[in-house]
């Protein structure tokens, strides 16, 4: 208990951090390769919402505006944990779109996904038939401080957005490969 | 014939006597700055820096480069001669925006996490003056007289007036929302700021002290570059992926250039026909034909290239 006062007094010490994330933005890219044709492939992941159908990380996805640009999607992980995700830019022709996470409540902890300002770039190109799926993300982590836990730094981040990417593009490939 | 065959002789000859401009980039995946000669747009040198380096500033005259390092929280400063660092300089706890006074005697940094301006005088390579600012200042500038400073506050959606003879804040200034880069344009007494959060690009006028216009651009628009010659503006777009082109006689934007991913620093080449943009995502510098407004050349370089500032020496 007196440790935790402790605690409690000193974090009242630190002063408000101005920017609520870490110094240094990072970046993932994480690509797999598809035995289906790219039409069938974006006809999986073109709706903003359908990322509750093929990513198995995710539970639920309502979206306020449907797959017009500016719609702001919440989906839930299974861990429960609910982030906002708004469209930027979704391109039917070049099978690509980007959306990327609402500005986090000051001191909010994702858990399992310690970022902020996540945003995301999914692409479908052609191989001849075949396809390739990538998905490109930045974002900085979310502790704003110079020593974050072990569990919060930028390498962490960096495992958990590549997890997060693999385990939806390996779940597009077996939904894809299976039609 | 003789004659004009001398003098294009002579004429070339004087010319290669000036070295093209070099660009220096900033790598923050790899803390290093990667030199450009513009006139090969060849790579001709990587120079080790400090931690996560963004910030770059080259003097008027073209002999030091200073760059900011928020990660080791310090100042590099390269020597272009030897094209080496001569000194390195601790400030705060988070230096990123940076730049250089008209004479090239004063460096400013601003600290993002405490709120500050730190003043380097570039004789002793010191800090000489800590100045207090707005919440977060992310975009800094000196007008060619030497006699303000001006200072974007990124979390309170302002600029500051800083009089350097006093060293102290002037004068507020609000403008969109998440102010980052500026960039100033002494012919019409105006200063620019990109907006992160609200799309656009201000126009404060100096003179009346306020701004006068907020123009749309891209998604997250970050640096811009003043393109005097055709009256335009130049901003890159981190999430468009894209350079804005705005018309300042029209007040709009009238086009957009695709460039690499997450584009970052944007300096208008001396020769004032090609324009320079950072990548971060992509880790390559795309040159515009500001002409055609399409890209002319695509330069790879280290890790996460930010270039964010004046990279490009006048000389």
């Amino acid at each position: 208990m007196k440790r935790f006062k402790l605690l409690l007094s000193s974090l009242l010490l630190i002063p408000a951090l101005a920017f609520s994330h870490g110094p240094s933005r990072q970046k993932v890219v994480e690509e797999i390769e598809i035995n289906a044709a790219p039409d069938a492939v974006w006809n999986i992941i073109s709706e903003f919402c359908s990322i509750a159908d093929w990513h198995p990380g995710i539970k639920h996805c309502t979206a306020d505006k449907g797959s017009e640009i500016g719609s702001i999607r919440t989906i839930e992980l299974e861990n429960g944990e609910k982030i906002k995700e708004k469209l930027f830019k979704l391109e039917p022709d070049k099978k690509k779109m980007l959306y990327a996470m609402e500005k986090l409540a000051q001191g909010r902890m994702i858990a399992g996904l310690p970022v902020a300002t996540l945003s995301s770039t999914i692409t479908v190109t052609d191989n001849g038939g075949t396809s390739t799926v990538q998905f490109k993300g930045a974002f900085y982590r979310s502790f704003s401080g110079p020593q974050p836990p072990p569990d919060q730094t930028d390498a962490a981040c960096i495992v958990a957005v590549t997890k997060l990417y693999k385990a939806g593009l390996e779940n597009i490939k077996v939904l894809a490969e299976a039609k | 014939m003789l004659r004009t065959a001398l003098l294009i002789l002579l004429l070339s000859w004087v010319c290669s006597l000036q070295a093209a401009p070099y660009a220096y980039i900033t790598n923050q995946g790899s803390d290093s700055v990667s030199v450009i000669d513009t006139d090969t747009n060849k790579v001709v040198a990587t120079i080790a820096v400090g931690h996560r380096p963004a910030g770059v500033a080259v003097s008027n005259n073209g002999q030091r480069v200073y760059i900011s390092n928020p990660e080791s929280k310090d100042v590099s400063v390269i020597d272009t001669a030897s094209l080496s660092v001569i000194k390195t300089i601790k400030v705060g706890g988070g230096p990123l925006a940076i730049a250089v006074s008209p004479d090239d005697k004063t460096v400013y940094v601003a600290d993002w996490y405490e709120d500050s301006i730190y003043i380097i005088d570039t004789t002793a390579l010191a800090v000489d003056a800590i100045i207090k600012v707005g919440r977060s200042p992310s975009g800094l500038v000196v007008e060619p007289g030497g006699l303000f400073l001006y200072v974007a506050n990124r979390d309170e959606d302002t600029v500051m007036v800083i009089s350097l003879g006093e060293n102290r804040v002037v004068k507020t200034i609000a403008v969109g929302k998440a102010p980052f880069g500026l960039a100033l344009d002494p012919i019409k007494n105006a200063l620019y700021s990109a907006n992160v959060q609200s799309g656009d690009v201000s126009i404060v006028d100096l003179i009346q002290q306020k701004a006068i216009k907020h123009i749309k651009v891209g998604t997250f628009p970050y640096a811009i570059a003043v393109d005097d010659r055709y009256n335009r503006l130049f901003v890159s777009n981190q999430r468009s992926n894209t350079v804005s082109v705005i018309s300042l006689a029209e007040m709009k934007t009238i086009a957009n250039i695709d460039v690499g991913g997450y584009p970052e620093g944007i300096n208008l080449h001396p020769d004032k026909n090609r324009l320079y943009v950072a990548n971060w995502f992509d880790n390559r510098v795309s040159v515009i034909d500001i002409n055609t407004l399409t890209i002319i050349d695509e330069i790879e370089t280290e890790e996460g290239c930010r270039a964010y500032g004046v990279f490009i020496s006048a000389q």
